[in-house]
């Protein structure tokens, strides 16, 4: 087992008029899918979520013909359901350690998250640090 | 340490940026994905979908 560590990243949100800064649990991971393209990009690990889901632009990407994948809606926020494609054979590469999983790709979602089934369960332990900024990831 | 925010991140919120490897500044930008992967060489960056200004709950 490894633990990789992640800060927290400074999200601009505007609050009474003004720009701050909020910190959320958005790391870098690289992404490929068989064997393919490896791509960079940041991912929020959201707990909350119940599986991996990617925007629809990045897998195609990374090779994938998204609309032939095993269709499914997924709810989120608001009772809102978004069309959405299954896939096995996705890889997550964190700090170079792969995680051997499956995602979900909609045209509907721009932020790629990293979810309960497909992440969480294929990790032995997450911890989130809120007060010190910093996610510990063991792999 | 706690992460530096990135300057001007604010201007791209709901569109695409490439960030450098440290994550400390903006490469490119766009309203879609495509537009800036074509923009970059994707191997020296970080793509990133900025979230919106207001509170966000995926």
């Amino acid at each position: 087992m490894a633990d990789y560590k992640f800060r927290y990243f400074q999200s601009p949100r505007e609050q009474n008029g003004k720009l701050i800064y909020v910190p959320i649990p958005l790391i870098d991971i690289v992404v490929n899918f068989k064997r393919g393209q490896m791509l960079n990009v940041l991912a929020l690990v959201d707990s909350g979520a119940s599986v991996n889901l990617f925007p629809a632009s990045l897998g195609e990407k990374l090779g994938i013909n998204i609309r032939k994948g095993k269709k499914h809606k997924i709810a989120g926020i608001g009772d809102i359901q978004i069309e959405s494609f299954f896939y096995e054979g996705i890889g997550i590469f964190i700090e170079g350690h792969k995680i051997e999983t499956n995602a979900y790709f909609s045209y509907q979602q721009q932020i790629p998250l990293l979810g309960q089934n497909g992440f969480f369960d294929k990790c032995d332990k997450i911890l989130f640090n809120r007060r010190e900024e910093e996610i510990i990831i063991t792999v | 340490m706690k992460q530096k925010p990135i300057k001007g991140l604010e201007k791209y919120v709901e569109q695409w940026v490439a960030l450098d490897k440290n994550k400390s500044k903006i490469v490119a930008h766009g309203k879609s994905f495509d537009e800036v992967y074509k923009k970059v060489d994707r191997e020296k960056v970080i793509f990133m979908a900025v979230p919106p200004l207001i509170p966000y709950c995926p």
